[in-house]
């Protein structure tokens, strides 16, 4: 559907001419932690605008890369593909439209990292996934990247349940 | 037999690493992430670049090459006590270096960019060249040329490698707990890297040493 | 709270011997080991679980859908069962045991 080629003799590895590289929840939850003790208060939104950035990009690759399938719905259910496959968890769109609503993600690799790294949190982890979404329905709808906002609501890593993503459309 | 390097890199890129059907990524007893190179480089990049000028440089650098530190520790170790590395690597070696070398040559498969030991000598230093290295490749396209080197990630793992095999011992197979992270990465005669030149200073490639500490 | 990795538990099953680690909040990994190389007849049981994604006389990485994952070093005699997360860890304990058995039956 939508998936990475490899350079085997360059070693890269791209989706949506975007450069993908595998990392672990070791270093994924690590880093997250360093850069929100070195910047504080705006690391979250650091890390949700460069999420939904990047998101951005490779998702406009790969619907412009396929051939059918642009209407939004067939587009959310291209990134949560995307999503999924490359291991951020999975994702319930169904109460998600062009208009906003709300993503469940059942499994998050953010949250349930977390949880192992470091334990139970005191506040939602999820900012790549929120930004990922945020840059999903961007490209999805077509829209002007500061209409859109993503929060997450309910997060694994804080009370064991699913995590939940909002997302609004201005 | 010596470490195949490109035989090692096709078996890793043929394991299949994907999402399942709950969108996780096991793989070398690891959850993994097939991730966007540019979210890394963006978060870290302007870590680095808001504390520019307020003294705090290297301590920030110090951090962005910790997190390296703790991926070589636990994703590269993890990865050599890994059944995929006993079916796939172990039959390969023949030394106590082929460890590292098999390594590197799994790195190969991770979209890194491309990792070669220049040089490596046993118990003292490591050398690595690497191409087309994410990290700088990201600084070089968003970025005017950086007056100092920007791998900071590259720069943990190169130690990382020498830590496992040298300062603690990954051939017998170790629990990879905090404490012995510790044991590793805190030691008196531990290995630390300088990436010696970058791609995004100009350079034509990034080059590794990795040395004990004085 | 057990963190990523940590032994939680440490038994065996015949000839088999299992580790339990702690993975996370919602599993634990089994290693399994036995005498190498496995049997023709266990390469078989475990090819029978579900759809391999990988198999090559080196390795044997096979999908049990709902269950876990089962990667299979047969040189060394080595099977490493990663549950899914939507199992609970009885299931998952469960689910090991039984491949330990077959091991052991093998």
């Amino acid at each position: 559907m939508s998936d990475p080629t490899f350079d085997p003799q360059r070693n890269i590895m791209t989706l949506g001419n975007q450069r993908l590289v595998f990392h672990c929840h070791h270093y994924n939850t690590v880093l997250q932690r360093s850069i929100e003790e070195m910047l504080g208060e705006g690391a979250v939104a650091l890390q949700i605008d460069a999420a939904a950035e990047s998101t951005r990009r490779l998702l406009e690759g790969v619907f412009e890369a396929a051939k059918q399938g642009q209407s939004f719905e067939e587009r959310v259910a291209r990134a949560a593909y995307v999503f999924s496959s490359n291991g951020f968890g999975r994702a319930d769109c169904s109460e998600l439209g062009p208009n906003g609503g709300t993503i469940t993600l059942p499994t998050s690799h953010y949250a349930i990292g977390w949880r192992a790294k470091f334990g139970p949190a005191k506040a939602p982890v999820c900012h790549f996934a929120a930004g990922f979404w945020r840059g999903a329905v961007v490209a999805a709808a077509s829209l002007t990247p500061e209409r859109v906002q993503c929060e997450e609501i309910q997060c694994h890593a804080v009370d064991d349940g699913p995590c939940v993503l909002k997302v609004e459309v201005r | 037999m010596a470490i195949d390097r490109d035989a090692v890199v096709s078996a890793v890129s043929g394991l299949g690493i994907a999402g399942d059907e709950e969108g996780m990524i096991s793989a070398f007893g690891l959850y993994l992430t097939r991730h966007m190179s540019d979210y890394y480089n963006r978060i870290s990049f302007a870590a680095a670049r808001r504390m520019e000028g307020s003294g705090l440089e290297d301590d920030v650098r110090a951090l962005l090459v910790e997190a390296g530190h703790v991926c070589a520790f636990n994703t590269f170790g993890g990865i050599m006590k890994s059944a995929e590395w006993d079916a796939v690597v172990r039959p390969m070696i023949e030394t106590r270096e082929d460890w590292i070398i098999g390594m590197v040559a799994v790195i190969n498969a991770f979209g890194w960019g491309r990792w070669e030991v220049q040089e490596l000598v046993a118990g003292e230093s490591l050398k690595v060249r690497v191409e087309d290295s994410y990290e700088a490749c990201g600084w070089l396209r968003d970025y005017p040329t950086s007056d100092s080197p920007r791998c900071y990630l590259a720069c943990g793992g190169v130690a990382g490698l020498m830590n496992l095999l040298y300062v603690g011992d990954i051939t017998t197979g170790p629990d990879l707990t905090e404490e012995y992270y510790l044991q590793l990465f805190r030691a008196g005669k531990r290995f630390e890297a300088e990436e010696l030149s970058c791609l995004a200073t100009g350079a034509p490639h990034c080059e590794f040493v990795a040395k004990r500490v004085e | 709270m057990a963190g990523h990795g940590q032994l939680v538990d440490e038994f065996e099953v015949g000839p088999v011997q299992v580790r339990v680690s702690h993975s996370c909040a919602r599993r634990d990994v089994y290693e399994l080991s036995t005498s190498p190389p496995l049997s023709e007849a266990a390469m078989e049981w475990l090819r029978g679980r579900g759809v391999a994604k990988v198999d090559s006389p080196a390795l044997l990485i096979v999908e049990v859908a709902g269950v876990h994952q089962l990667t299979v070093a047969p040189a060394l005699g080595r099977v490493v069962a990663m549950p899914k997360l939507a199992t609970e860890r009885p299931e998952q304990r469960e689910a090991a045991m039984a491949v330990a058995r077959a091991l052991t039956a093998s």
